[in-house]
């Protein structure tokens, strides 16, 4: 038995409910399988340094994540997730590859394995130390269950997959995207679930793309075929002209646009006219 | 707020029924695309939206397997619509529960008439929303009304929210009367909302009734959440599949606890982790 922990990368530029459903459908097909178990979800939102037009300052979007998943300063009573942020990525200055993210997250999990001492753990020389603690706390729930996985199993097989969209993995063709090496070693060593919508086609992908076809089996695609289409970039447009967002992404984190002004949005919770409260 | 020259501006509750089975994030973004297209015309100024399940009857009626008792239809309604924020302002759609109380299945037409009734504050039938006071619809329908009533331009109606399944249903011979079509068409209005692989326009050219009073047939695509459909959800609680963010969290456990839609209480996998979530949280 695998157990894995699923990681998406991105900008969550606002967080929406196909950012979260992603998850749900994901985890449901790996436990389909027989030959997994999920151990949580990490999503790792990237850094200011990635430089895109209209890219919110992490502290929003960290903020965001976290009222979505239950977790913020105004956590409604959601039930805690077991979908988890983590901000290793988003608190670097630079952009990071996504295979280096991946890495960092399996070199803590080999670590909680080998219970090496975390905060001996060799990171990059600007990490400063209130940092590493601070994601040894971000992690503390991992750090347990596979506490636990060790005192069931002499060697438990815990490993990191890639969790995305079939817009990431389309994008493998497209030159100068992503290195070459780190393509073979996302497919090789660690997998990916990829969600797709209907009527793309990504099985074609996978059989014609050499590079990662070696390692189909690795890649497991998932048609996503409900809630498809509820993109960023439509939530910001949606909210520049102050027309409702509400059920394509959590309450709260629409209540925290409304209240800072996000995204050009001037709007707030629809009022209204003449209603006896 | 006049729409320009003489046009009168429609004050409007919009009304949405069916069985809500369970009701889901699609049926509640349909209020919001709706106001929104409304309000962009300036002809309609939204004064609120209606929720209005079904009674049990209609499972007769339809030959309809798996209609869940209409206390939890009630319930799982209530608990979608429960306002967003706790300091902001209170719901503006509601849950009515006059049709879902009666013993007979009503047509929809009979719906509209009771909540006209309701904002012209004429006398209306004793349903068991009477019995238990007044309720969310009726005071919601009443205070449309009487904020709208002052102004001799305008006019204030309930209007049929619906989606294409319920707009194509009109041209299915022997579903719907005549009087009750030309009812809702001309003096009530439809706001349908379709999804992009949807033709509204040539369902409404190929059909005389509907094409007679296409003025008062408003069209709004949904482009986002494609398939998202009460038979999709049940379908996955059926396979014990995560329906999470396809409707509002309180449902979902709502859903869980009863057992309904054949998903059991007992949710291994999630349960198991929120637990230790918890126990995490308070070992740390």
């Amino acid at each position: 038995m695998r157990y894995i922990v699923l990681v998406a990368g991105g900008s969550f530029n606002p967080v929406t409910n196909m950012h979260l459903r992603m998850f749900e459908l994901a985890r449901d097909a790996l436990i389909k399988t027989g030959q997994f178990k999920v151990l949580g979800g990490i999503v790792s939102p990237v850094s200011d340094g990635y430089n895109k037009p209209g890219l919110l300052p992490s502290k929003h979007r960290i903020e965001m994540l976290k009222l979505a998943l239950g977790r913020g300063s105004c956590s409604d009573g959601i039930p805690s997730s077991w979908i988890r942020l983590g901000t290793w990525e988003a608190i670097r200055s630079q952009w990071t590859p996504t295979r280096k993210v991946l890495d960092h997250y399996q070199r803590r999990i080999d670590a909680m394995l080998a219970d090496t001492d975390e905060a001996q753990l060799n990171g990059p020389p600007d990490e400063k130390r209130s940092r590493i603690d601070e994601e040894s706390d971000e992690l503390a729930w991992l750090r347990s269950l596979v506490a636990k996985l060790r005192a069931k199993e002499s060697q438990p097989d815990v490993r990191i997959m890639l969790l995305c969209g079939g817009d990431v993995l389309q994008s493998f063709a497209v030159k100068g995207v992503w290195q070459e090496e780190d393509m073979v070693s996302i497919v090789r060593d660690y997998g990916m679930v990829v969600l797709s919508r209907p009527g793309s086609d990504p099985h074609r992908f996978v059989h014609t793309f050499d590079l990662i076809n070696p390692y189909e089996r690795n890649i497991r695609l998932v048609t996503e075929w409900a809630v498809n289409d509820i993109s960023s970039t439509l939530i910001r447009r949606t909210l520049q002209r102050n027309e409702s967002v509400r059920y394509m992404l959590p309450d709260p984190v629409i209540d925290y646009i409304y209240r800072n002004g996000l995204y050009g949005s001037t709007a707030s919770w629809p009022r209204l006219e003449n209603f006896a409260d | 707020m006049t729409g320009g020259g003489d046009l009168p501006v429609h004050n409007v509750l919009l009304v949405a029924c069916g069985s809500f089975n369970p009701v889901t994030n699609m049926h509640l973004r349909m209020f919001e695309l709706a106001r929104d297209a409304l309000t962009r015309t300036g002809r309609f100024r939204v004064l609120g939206g209606l929720v209005s399940p079904v009674s049990d009857a209609y499972s007769q009626v339809a030959q309809l397997e798996g209609l869940a008792a209409v206390n939890h239809r009630l319930e799982m309604i209530r608990l979608a619509l429960q306002p967003p924020s706790r300091e902001g302002p209170a719901a503006w759609v509601r849950l009515a529960r006059w049709e879902a109380g009666l013993a007979d299945w009503t047509p929809t037409r009979r719906v509209l008439d009771h909540y006209q009734a309701v904002m012209d504050c004429r006398p209306v039938q004793q349903g068991a929303e009477v019995q238990a006071g007044a309720t969310a619809g009726a005071s919601a329908a009443t205070a449309a009304a009487a904020g709208a009533a002052t102004d001799p331009l305008t006019v204030a109606h309930p209007m049929l929210l619906c989606g294409s399944d319920m707009l194509k249903s009109f041209a299915v011979p022997g579903l719907w009367t005549n009087d009750d079509l030309v009812k809702i068409l001309r003096d009530y209005g439809l706001i349908v909302i379709t999804k992009p692989s949807c033709n509204p326009q040539q369902i409404i050219f190929e059909n005389d009734l509907l094409n007679t009073y296409e003025q008062n047939i408003a069209l709004v695509t949904e482009w986002t959440v494609n398939e998202l459909s009460s038979a999709f959800v049940r379908r996955a609680l059926r396979r014990r599949e995560s329906v999470r963010y396809l409707l509002p969290d309180p449902v979902i456990e709502y859903i869980y606890r009863n057992a309904l839609y054949q998903s059991t209480t007992e949710r291994p996998r999630l349960v198991r982790w929120f637990v230790l979530s918890f126990l995490l949280m308070s070992f740390r």
